[in-house]
């Protein structure tokens, strides 16, 4: 059967269904629609030494996409919710809507059982502790400004980043048992989701687990038991078999005082990691252990926290549920993916950061993936990031301050083992910005905000294999309302490195096969500028223009420039 | 929501506390760093100074400590690269054969590479196989040198007069025996295609040779097997092929437990979705020596639903088939696997899971083996 008329039956099937329910159930039963729509166009142009009298590579183009997720919502009782969120996309540029896709984007299930275990079940969001289940930033960039958050916004949304958890397909729940007398109560997360499908073959099921008890004395104390283990289920012909298992504890306890908040928190555990491969018969094992002590001071006359914390995070340490980035920085741009007489594939830069969509993991990898120094090679991998020793410090301003918003922090960091020399890399970060609500301060009925961030980073290493990077990162921007609903938009992100590295390449065992020397000096900048329309909160559109720049000041004839024209209408319901 | 009574909540926070206690207590006891008396972790590296220079500026392949212009890998033998440095450096010595897209890189940390530290033994890095040189001047091996920090490379050429051949020998105790390269090795020259049969009732169906997408090449071809067509009559079975007859194979196993047994293969995966390959192997149950008849013999059948793209090496466990379910074809023998009983093979192409499919993909070099699966080297 034709492929498109099987899922216009089903989803006809699914609609008349769920109203025929929504119709028929308890008068608890509800029925709604929620939705997203989407229309992106992009008018985009490549120039630069890279294509410098080259007639293969395209060089302009027009692209983009319209989308409609629509969203069927069933109340059926407190015991029972469900949601699938059927999705039509059509890529512009195809003929007559033979480009049309057809997809369900989420299916869940979820309700409450014997009116304490709240249940989900299909596409669930998972996050536990930092050193467990944390999918971590892909970069600094708290205090970017808003145009390039609206674009963020949309990588975000097609990639499922909704804060620092992982979307998983599996079930989970969540239980909270209260105490009458002298701890407040005790709460129980759960769950299990499958990262990786069989192929009955070679390829072995993998299975993600773990759980989080939580007990909690009061707002001043809490104590919490982590544990999260990847591992396969075995099949005969498994080309390999896999478990690494996470055990931490943390807690926090705070002192409330008259014109102070002091609070210790600290996390810590151990990891045991374990892979058989079968064609050689090779076992690797290893175990390893963090911790991570912490402290911080709320002055509140000063509507200002700080805070200060230490932390040793060993080698072999492995939590690839909070080690695995964001981005997949092999994967190849959509936006022009070659240059060089269409021969080469393009690297990523900057701006593909949060403007491309699909450079996005969405797996769970037992390996630690490569990552680009460039854009963070202090805690590449998030707070786990193994072989990782020492101090980070800051402040921030409290969230009460409405004019204001600000955080400063540095991180003093060591490797705990050299990698492949006996000499170690010292980490120094700085990092830290503002963003400053100009409009409340001066009390005008509009909507006019400065941003301003920054974040500096130096490694070094002494000996015979000698190492000194830096790399600068610099966000600017002011969003504007300059008539009712109207806003003008600016943001400048510029980013330069230079120095040298030695990148680790890891092998199936998450161990280093060899180095490769990287050396660096570049520039990267993204001018910004643009309007948005907004209608309510829930549906605006935006045109703006946007210069990216990649400056290889080591290899020239790899500099090049995309200009692109973004036009973006979104509605949400 | 749950609510307990007083006395089972005293109770219950006090075990809750001291089962922390114990968690914690264990939890910190098991706190082992496995580099804590390593003095770095990884390999070794360092890099090239800036007055860095090979003497002589000489890369050579050797035998012994004689240069050589190729070599006979299967003889049994091998070769090693010679260079001497001006200081001890990460290097880094990479082979390519252009027309295989063979590559093997051999790293390592030294003043000097010789027979001890720079062996090469006609083993691949990538999933492809080194081929012959069949004529001096074809099919080089060009490997080049290069040091970590430095710009010079070095580069010479070696020419393989013989690959190392797997047939027939037994390699860590794992026994090879191959049963069709495509490329007119094995037990027999083209032992596996000696029937090949498409379904009449499907579109486009090609069943044949392809040297263009392979593995593995022969001394004079190199062809893998390429499969495709469109399942039309939604039967889920495109074509196949099978032994010139289903007891051309008696006597080639010798091994009586199936978790011994192996058929290995490189499959390529073209993308297609519900492209997958059947491999069935039979089993003579009634007369050893005689003829194969599939309605009171065994057949096993394994199905791989190809589900990557590119080529892959699968090594299917004999003790993983299935038995046959139709009694007219296989499934009518005593019901035990016998791999020494083994006496043929068949290879069909088919829509699964999903019938009706465009369906597309390669194999290459069938190779058992025994006692363990196949491991290049």
């Amino acid at each position: 059967m034709n492929r498109k008329l099987y899922l216009f039956i089903l989803s006809f099937f699914l609609t008349i269904s769920s109203s025929l329910i929504a119709q028929t159930q308890l008068p608890t039963t509800q029925f709604y629609l929620t939705g997203l729509g989407r229309t992106i166009v992009t008018n985009n142009k490549l120039n630069g030494n890279v294509i410098k009298n080259d007639a293969l590579t395209p060089n302009k183009g027009v692209s983009g996409y319209m989308l409609f997720d629509l969203g069927a919502n069933l109340r059926a009782s407190e015991n029972l919710r469900c949601n699938a969120i059927l999705r039509v996309k059509n890529p512009f540029g195809t003929f007559f809507g033979e480009g049309v896709t057809f997809q369900f984007r989420q299916i869940q299930l979820m309700g409450r059982i014997a009116k304490t275990v709240d249940y989900q079940i299909g596409d669930i969001n998972v996050e536990m502790t930092p050193y467990t289940v944390h999918a971590a930033p892909e970069m600094y960039h708290q205090y970017e400004s808003e145009i390039f958050k609206m674009r963020r916004n949309i990588v975000n949304y097609e990639n499922f980043v909704i804060g620092n958890a992982w979307r998983l397909q599996g079930v989970q729940g969540f239980a909270t048992f209260p105490f009458p007398r002298n701890v407040e109560s005790i709460k129980v997360h759960a769950f299990a989701v499958r990262t990786n499908a069989t192929n009955d073959v070679t390829v072995p099921d993998r299975i993600l687990a773990g759980g989080r008890v939580t007990l909690k004395q009061s707002n001043a104390f809490y104590v919490g038991v982590n544990y999260v283990g990847l591992q396969d289920i075995p099949i005969s012909n498994s080309d390999i078999d896999y478990t690494n298992h996470v055990v931490t504890g943390d807690g926090k306890i705070s002192s409330d005082k008259e014109n102070v908040i002091l609070s210790l928190s600290m996390e810590g555990g151990f990891s045991t990691y374990n892979n058989f491969r079968t064609s050689d018969k090779t076992t690797v094992s290893y175990n390893d252990y963090f911790f991570d002590i912490g402290t911080s001071e709320v002055f509140k006359p000063f509507k200002m926290k700080v805070f200060a914390n230490y932390k040793d995070v060993g080698p072999q340490f492995s939590s690839p549920s909070a080690q695995t980035t964001r981005i997949n920085v092999l994967a190849t741009p959509e936006l022009f993916s070659k240059f060089q007489n269409n021969s080469v594939n393009r690297p990523q830069m900057l701006f593909d950061r949060f403007t491309q969509e699909g450079i996005y993991n969405r797996a769970i990898s037992p390996v630690l993936l490569p990552f680009l120094p460039q854009y963070g090679n202090i805690s590449p991998y998030g707070a786990a990031t193994p072989n990782r020793r020492g101090f980070s410090a800051g402040l921030a301003s409290d969230t009460s301050i409405k004019v204001f918003t600000a955080e400063f922090k540095a991180d003093l960091l060591t490797e705990i083992i050299g990698e492949g020399v006996t000499d170690l890399r010292k980490f120094t970060g700085l990092k830290g910005g503002i963003l400053f609500n100009v409009g409340k301060l001066l009390n005008l009925k509009r909507m006019l905000s400065v941003n301003l961030g920054e974040r500096y980073e130096k490694t070094t290493r002494g000996g015979f294999v000698p190492v000194n990077l830096s790399s600068t990162l610099i966000d600017a921007g002011i969003s504007m309302e300059v008539i009712n609903k109207i806003d003008l938009l600016v943001g400048v992100k510029s980013l330069s490195a230079k120095g040298n590295e030695y990148m680790g390449v890891r092998d199936q065992f998450n161990q280093f096969s060899s180095f490769t020397a990287l050396n660096l000096n570049i520039k990267e900048k993204i001018y910004s500028f643009g309007a948005r329309v907004r209608f309510s909160t829930n549906a605006y559109f935006t045109v703006n223009y946007n210069r990216a720049s990649s400056q290889n000041n080591m290899n020239t004839t790899l500099n090049y420039n995309i200009n692109q024209l973004f036009i973006n209408y979104t509605v949400i319901f | 929501m749950v609510k307990f009574n007083e006395n089972f909540t005293a109770h219950l926070q006090s075990a809750f506390l001291k089962a922390l206690i114990v968690l914690s207590i264990f939890v910190f006891s098991d706190c082992k760093r496995s580099t804590k008396n390593d003095n770095f972790f990884g390999p070794a590296y360092r890099v090239a100074p800036a007055n860095f220079s090979v003497a002589g500026n000489s890369f050579t392949p050797n035998k012994g400590s004689n240069p050589v212009a190729g070599v006979n890998f299967n003889t049994p033998d091998s070769i090693s690269f010679h260079a001497t440095f001006s200081d001890s450096v990460s290097w880094t010595i990479t082979l390519t054969q252009a027309t295989t897209g063979a590559m093997k890189v051999i790293t390592g940390l030294s003043k000097s590479i010789d027979q001890t530290n720079a062996v090469w033994n006609c083993s691949s890095s990538n999933i492809y196989f080194f081929r012959r040189s069949f004529t001096t001047g074809s099919d080089p091996v060009k490997a080049v040198i290069s040091f970590l920090g430095s710009d010079i490379t070095l580069s010479t050429t070696v020419y393989i007069y013989n690959v190392f051949i797997y047939n027939g020998k037994t390699i860590n105790g794992v026994k090879y025996t191959l049963l069709d390269d495509f490329d007119g090795g094995g037990v027999s020259t083209y032992a596996l295609t000696g029937s090949v049969y498409p379904d009449p009732g499907d579109a486009n169906v090609v069943l044949g040779f392809d040297s263009v997408n392979k593995v593995e090449s022969g001394p004079s071809t190199g062809n893998s097997y390429r499969m495709k067509g469109t399942d039309s009559n939604n039967n889920s079975y495109l074509g196949g092929m099978n032994t010139i007859t289903l007891d051309a194979l008696s006597g080639i196993v010798a091994v009586t437990d199936p978790n011994d047994l192996y058929i290995n293969l490189y499959i390529y995966g073209s993308g297609k979705a519900n492209s997958a390959l059947e491999v069935k192997v039979y089993e003579l149950d009634t007369v050893r020596g005689g003829t194969y008849t599939q309605y009171n013999n065994d057949g096993w059948i394994n199905d791989i639903i190809i589900d990557w793209t590119g080529w892959k090496l699968v090594s299917l466990k004999y003790s993983n088939f299935q038995r046959a379910r139709d009694p007219l074809f296989g499934g009518a023998g005593n019901g035990i696997k016998q791999p020494d009983k083994l006496c043929g093979m068949a290879v069909s192409l088919l829509s699964q899971p999903v019938v009706g499919a465009d369906v597309d993909l390669n194999f290459d070099y069938v190779i058992l083996s025994q006692h363990g699966p196949f491991t290049p080297r």
